[in-house]
């Protein structure tokens, strides 16, 4: 993306630039300039509401995920018979 | 205390010790659980086989470490995750990831050519309601799935394992730049891939 972006372009945002700049949101302090840029189109743009608030949950949803997966989230059931002899065997060294 | 944590989960009543107990155990309890998460990260038999099989074998070496202030299963997961970034970081940058354009999209560009939504996300009328049911998990983790691989790995190592963006650039051999860029790929195509397969709007377009 192109950085520093001109006073235009902040001005008239587009929404695959402000869904770009809530992404980066989540990753970076965004200058000021891009945070007014996201509150005028806020203002304007229910869909990008909505996606801002859609990858916020996102990003919860993924942290139910680290310390244990829900075993649906996985088609396979887990290891095999054999994998689960091997590794009993390598663990008895 | 791992006794709350574990009658939380409805798991085995009387989490043992691992510090005493038999790995043998370790492997019927834990292993499938281990092997889901590793295949998930890897996308692979042999690798998610060889990291469990690290992580057990690691998990033995250092169980004396094992301070009980997680459930045994945590703490094993705890293992595997770095048995995991291991790989990554001998693996490094994959050739095949050099252009992220090649990647798919969920239906198309979200976007049409002046920038403008092509499909207008949804009211997600209260997202967290059903996700304790188990087909959510199983929508949810066929999107994980369609996710091409260098946007997943690098969308897991952020909102799975919590890594900051100079960890990841590390561990991915990318700069900031094209991280951010498949971290916004990765969460614009599971949006879609959830608002079609699970929140029923894949029709509704402006």
């Amino acid at each position: 993306m192109p950085r520093p972006r001109s006073f235009r372009r902040l001005l008239f945002l587009a929404c695959d630039d402000a869904t770009r700049l809530y992404s980066e949101a989540m990753e970076r302090r965004l200058t000021r300039a891009e945070r007014a840029a996201l509150r005028l189109h806020e203002v304007i743009c229910l869909g990008c509401r909505r996606f801002r608030r859609q990858i916020g949950w996102l990003r919860r949803l993924m942290a139910r995920l680290s310390a244990d997966l829900p075993p649906d989230v996985c088609s396979v059931p887990g290891l095999t018979p054999e994998a689960k002899e091997r590794i009993k065997r390598a663990l008895k060294g | 205390m791992p006794e709350q944590l574990d009658s939380q989960r409805g798991r085995s009543p009387s989490p043992r010790d691992p510090s005493t107990s038999d790995p043998d155990r370790w492997v019927d309890d834990h292993g499938d659980a281990l092997y889901r998460y590793a295949i998930l990260r890897l996308r692979d038999q042999e690798l998610a086989e060889e990291a469990v099989q690290e992580a057990f074998v690691e998990a033995l070496r250092v169980r004396e470490s094992f301070a009980g202030r997680s459930s045994e299963r945590t703490w094993l997961i705890g293992i595997l995750r770095h048995k995991i970034l291991d790989h990554f970081r001998r693996r490094g940058r994959r050739k095949e990831e050099s252009s992220l354009d090649a990647d798919g999209h969920a239906d198309g560009p979200a976007f049409d050519g002046r920038g403008h939504w092509r499909s207008f996300p949804a009211d997600w009328d209260q997202p967290g309601r059903d996700i304790e049911r188990g087909e959510f998990w199983a929508v949810f983790g066929r999107c994980l799935d369609d996710v091409p691989r260098g946007l997943a790995d690098a969308f897991f190592l952020r909102e799975m394992d919590g890594l900051d963006s100079p960890s990841i650039c590390e561990t991915l051999k990318i700069t900031p730049a094209n991280l951010w860029a498949r971290l916004h790929r990765a969460r614009t195509l599971l949006r879609r891939c959830l608002e079609i397969h699970w929140f029923g709007a894949g029709t509704d377009r402006t």
